[in-house]
């Protein structure tokens, strides 16, 4: 007993004097203006290892002057809040400037904070914003943010499936109405609590019952009368969820399928490719994106108004959405749809990774079924809907 | 005490079975995915294992091959606040609860209902609003305000366990102590406190815990300066459940410390108490 | 024993304030604040005004989800309740290599976050995780039709698992306290084991108890992670998904506030049992004393 403890007092001390060296390592030493960036992303811990093993070092070698912070405020839409509930609380006090430079964020942060007046307009400024074509950095959510954003990546939910059980999967949401009621419980999502896979899955039945895609999600008027005419759509989903099995979200919908438990479900793209690259999926599954289509949405980096180094942010959102970056670390290493248009892209990426990202879903899929989440008065009527007609 | 008879025997070796698969089973999960690097159905066991997140973890290797990050520099962090946060939550706790138990206060069960308060209420809304409060004091993204978090959600255990552990010694004994002479102070440390010393440290232990494992709080108030173990496991745990059972593993690993370095201490303080 | 428990009023203060100050005056800072406008929050309606309307609509939409947190709640308490208590008798008077060992091993889930609770319950009782595969392995059931246990009962065996350690902790510190000369009386004197338990252990310790359930009742009220894993966006759910959901998706603090009143509520009947019955206790134990 005492050799062990004296073991673990010397293993203590170890532990000790390695964090002390890794803590005081991270701290700058003060020389000229040394510009500490602070880079807060919502996503997976992915896009803290993207940030701090790889994208932070890669620019401090090109500004040596900079070093950036990466943290981490978790995934979904949840992630994303607490960036803007951080922000906000900084507004609202009388800091001069504020702690976060760049944010990386989902769709409903522009709507909360562009009605707050947060953001900084900067796009326009930086040397990549010739490279966006995407609609998406114009309008979010029906919400006008051109000039606010740059988008990091795109991605797109679809339908996961393995292929050893569904020979013939379904090509549209008929067809897969149809083949949940020959499978029952072998379809799996999470409702529209716990993420965003399950809501997307809900938008595009409604897109599909409703076939009003384009009043929605693009042009609008938001009309009460709209919704009110929603409840057999929804009453059709109530009997649809019969035969379903839910899951308790994104990851529930991936594990799930992972461990055989349901044959197909919905997926965002890059989750699916990371679960994959992770060995915690079976490399054989495939994706299909059913008519009329689903939707899919991008994360955007963008500046609060009153950070202390807009120019050091600026520079740093311009490295990452370069095409070098984004064909390297977005498209090759992670598996993931750019967030400046692909054309530029050409060339830059090895043909086998082009192959493996585009094999189930082509460009032309993407660019006919990609569809835009709805205009936010219309998102959170689909939202409650849900809640109110399905019980 | 009671005699044992041989089906007792079996009876207990039962249960010793089955506690160990209840406990241990779950825990299974956790240490087959923390090496586990490829794993997926059919297979019930891991096809390929590996120690690349704890390495990734432990910061002795930096790629992003697999998504993880240095835990280190949070994990000393998380120790050294709740270390503060027991020191100072016991220190205005164990006042409290001898005073809620040895006296009849007035709106005494208002007081000891007000500790409860930030358990009973789901926490995010209110730490919302605790975020902005703290951002206008300027302890936004600073320790000490972080501290100040999880000294308001751990003294729920300081005070209402030292409260039950004083109530249950019968008052007789300190008066015995002061009937011969012994002042109050004295009768309180030389009695009283050796007696309460084990419910008193279970409290400490569930403090330092609670603060261990704190992450509402901390993530609302933390960010973006403070980072601590239970923020980076959140973050991983929906997602990568590799790297999250690495950092699970090895949170629990200051927490049994300090419990065991607990009990070591109140085996001697009780054997000196009663001797 | 009257003399030590009178209050002693008047207009110097008591020498309680000074020990009760700091911890009192901490809660009030941090707390108080926060809490009130929490709740003030949840009776402002979208437009601003002063109304009932979130309640509601909380009524309306999330009834379910409060009743089925309610039962969830209650019963992983009250079996916690009771398998806490017969494990802690059983560690009172262990006295074998094997009570020893269990003495170390309940201990383990305390250190657990929950969080990571979450996490292992979620692969452990899924269709296909270890649970219904080591099952399936054994012939007791088959993999085409395994347990379902991502819901109530699965949830409540979560919460047992993590909270049973917690309150053997503290029952048995309770029980430990209890002299030997007691139990002893009461062998002689002919009692079973059963009444030893229910006349002598329980009673003893009843505050610890009562802590330990109360304790127990609110943490399991207030848990998001383990609900979130395993059941997330299933209907029916928990007070602390449905929370999360209305902040993340509408930031409507509103709703989410009024949620939490709600819980608060469960927490405040509970609470107040406990509370009454000690008062009862100070009573009590006066002539039993005598």
């Amino acid at each position: 007993m005492q050799k062990g403890k004296k073991f673990f007092d010397q293993l203590l001390v170890f532990l000790v004097v390695i964090g002390l060296v890794l803590v005081g390592g991270q701290k700058e030493g003060r020389t000229v203006e040394r510009v500490k960036l602070i880079y807060m992303t919502a996503g997976d811990v992915n896009m803290l290892a993207l940030g701090q093993n790889v994208i932070g070092p890669q620019f401090s070698k090109k500004y040596p002057h900079v070093s950036v912070m990466t943290i981490h405020t978790g995934p979904g839409n949840a992630g994303s809040q607490r960036i803007f509930e951080k922000v906000l609380a900084e507004s609202e006090s009388k800091k001069k400037t504020w702690d976060v430079d760049v944010a990386m964020i989902h769709q409903i942060f522009l709507k909360w904070a562009m009605e707050k007046n947060l953001l900084m307009p900067y796009a326009k400024d930086i040397g990549t914003w010739k490279y966006i074509t995407s609609p998406f950095a114009k309008s979010s959510l029906g919400v006008k943010v051109e000039g606010y954003v740059m988008p990091m990546f795109h991605s797109q939910t679809t339908l996961a499936y393995n292929p050893d059980h569904v020979k013939a999967p379904p090509k549209s949401y008929d067809e897969l109405v149809e083949w949940v009621k020959k499978n029952p419980k072998k379809f799996g999502y999470n409702g529209i609590k716990g993420g965003m896979s399950g809501v997307s899955f809900t938008v595009g039945w409604v897109y599909w019952k409703t076939g009003k895609y384009k009043k929605y999600a693009v042009t609008g008027p938001f009309e009460k009368s709209e919704v009110a005419s929603w409840e057999p759509a929804f009453k059709d989903l109530e009997a649809f969820n019969k035969n379903v099995t839910f899951t308790a979200g994104n990851v529930g919908t991936l594990d799930a399928l992972n461990r055989g438990e349901i044959w197909m479900g919905p997926v965002w793209v890059d989750m699916f490719f990371t679960f994959m690259n992770e060995g915690k999926m079976d490399p054989k599954m495939r994706m299909v994106l059913p008519e009329p289509g689903m939707p899919g949405q991008p994360m955007y980096f963008v500046i609060p108004r009153k950070t202390a180094h807009p120019e050091e942010a600026k520079k740093f959102i311009e490295f990452v959405t370069s095409p070098a970056i984004q064909a390297k670390e977005i498209v090759q290493r992670f598996n993931w749809y750019p967030g400046i248009d692909g054309s530029h892209l050409k060339g830059s990426i090895p043909q086998e990774i082009f192959d493996k990202i585009y094999a189930d879903v082509t460009p032309q899929d993407l660019s006919k079924k990609g569809r835009a989440f709805p205009l936010a008065n219309y998102f959170d009527a689909i939202l409650e809907s849900y809640e109110k007609w399905i019980r | 005490m009671f005699r044992k008879p041989v089906f007792i025997i079996t009876a207990e070796i039962v249960l010793l079975v089955l506690l160990f698969l209840v406990i241990l089973g779950p825990m299974m999960s956790l240490l087959i995915w923390s090496i586990a690097e490829r794993w997926y159905w059919p297979a019930s066991l891991p096809q390929e294992v590996g120690f690349e997140y704890w390495k990734q973890a432990l910061g002795l290797q930096k790629s992003l091959a697999i998504g993880a990050v240095s835990i280190v520099p949070a994990f000393f962090l998380s120790i050294f606040i709740a270390i503060v946060v027991v020191i100072i939550s016991m220190l205005i706790a164990i006042p409290a609860g001898y005073a809620l138990a040895k006296y009849r206060i007035p709106f005494g069960a208002f007081i000891l209902f007000l500790f409860l308060m930030p358990n009973a209420f789901p926490q995010q809304p209110i730490f919302v609003n605790l975020l902005h409060i703290f951002t206008r004091w300027g302890l936004a993204g600073t320790v000490g305000g972080v501290v100040l978090v999880h000294i308001l959600v751990g003294l729920v255990f300081g005070v209402w366990i030292t409260n039950a552990t004083f109530k249950s010694i019968p008052p007789h004994l300190e008066e015995a102590a002061r009937s011969v002479g012994a002042s109050s102070t004295k009768a309180f440390f030389k009695i009283t406190f050796p007696l309460a010393a084990p419910g008193l440290l279970a409290s400490a232990v569930f403090v330092f815990i609670t603060s261990l494992d704190e992450f509402t709080g901390t993530f609302f108030v933390g960010l973006p300066f403070v980072n601590t173990l239970p923020m980076t496991l959140y973050s991983a745990s929906g997602y990568n459940m590799q790297f999250a059972s690495v950092i699970a593993i090895i949170l629990l690993i200051p927490s049994i410390l300090f419990m065991t370095l607990i009990q070591k201490m109140l085996k001697a303080e009780y054997v000196g108490g009663m001797g | 024993m009257e003399a030590r428990i009178s209050v002693r009023r008047g207009f110097l203060f008591p020498p309680y304030v000074f020990l009760l100050f700091p911890a009192v005056a901490f809660m009030l800072l941090m707390y108080a604040y926060p809490f009130l406008a929490s709740v003030a929050r949840s009776l402002i309606d979208n437009q601003g005004n002063l109304s009932f309307a979130n309640y509601a609509k909380t009524w309306d939409l999330y009834l379910k989800d409060v009743i089925f947190t309610f039962g969830v709640t209650i019963f992983s308490t009250l079996v916690t309740a009771l398998l806490s208590i017969l494990l802690a008798v059983y560690l009172r008077f262990g006295n074998s290599p094997i009570s020893r060992i269990l003495a170390g091993l309940y201990k383990l889930p305390i250190f657990i976050p929950f969080v990571v609770v979450a996490q292992m319950m979620r692969s452990f009782l899924a269709p296909h995780g270890l649970l219904n595969v080591a099952l399936a392995k054994l012939g007791l059931i088959s993999i085409d039709y395994p347990l379902q246990l991502l819901n109530f009962s699965g949830l409540s065996f979560g919460f047992i698992w993590k909270m049973v350690p917690f309150t053997v902790l503290i029952v048995h510190g309770g029980f430990q306290m209890i002299d030997n000369s007691y139990i002893e009386a009461a062998r002689s004197a002919g009692a079973t084991l059963f009444k030893v338990i229910t006349r002598i252990l329980i009673p003893m310790s009843k505050s610890s108890i009562l802590v330990a359930l109360v304790l127990v009742y609110s943490q399991i009220v207030g848990t998001f992670t383990l609900p979130y894993m395993l059941i997330g966006g299933k209907i029916p759910t928990t007070i602390t998904v449905d929370i999360a959901h209305r902040v993340n998706y509408f930031r409507d603090f509103g709703v989410a506030n009024t949620l939490g009143v709600f819980s608060y509520l469960l927490v405040l009947v509970t609470a107040l049992y406990y509370l009454r019955s000690t008062v009862k206790k100070i009573a009590e134990t006066a002539p039993a004393e005598a």
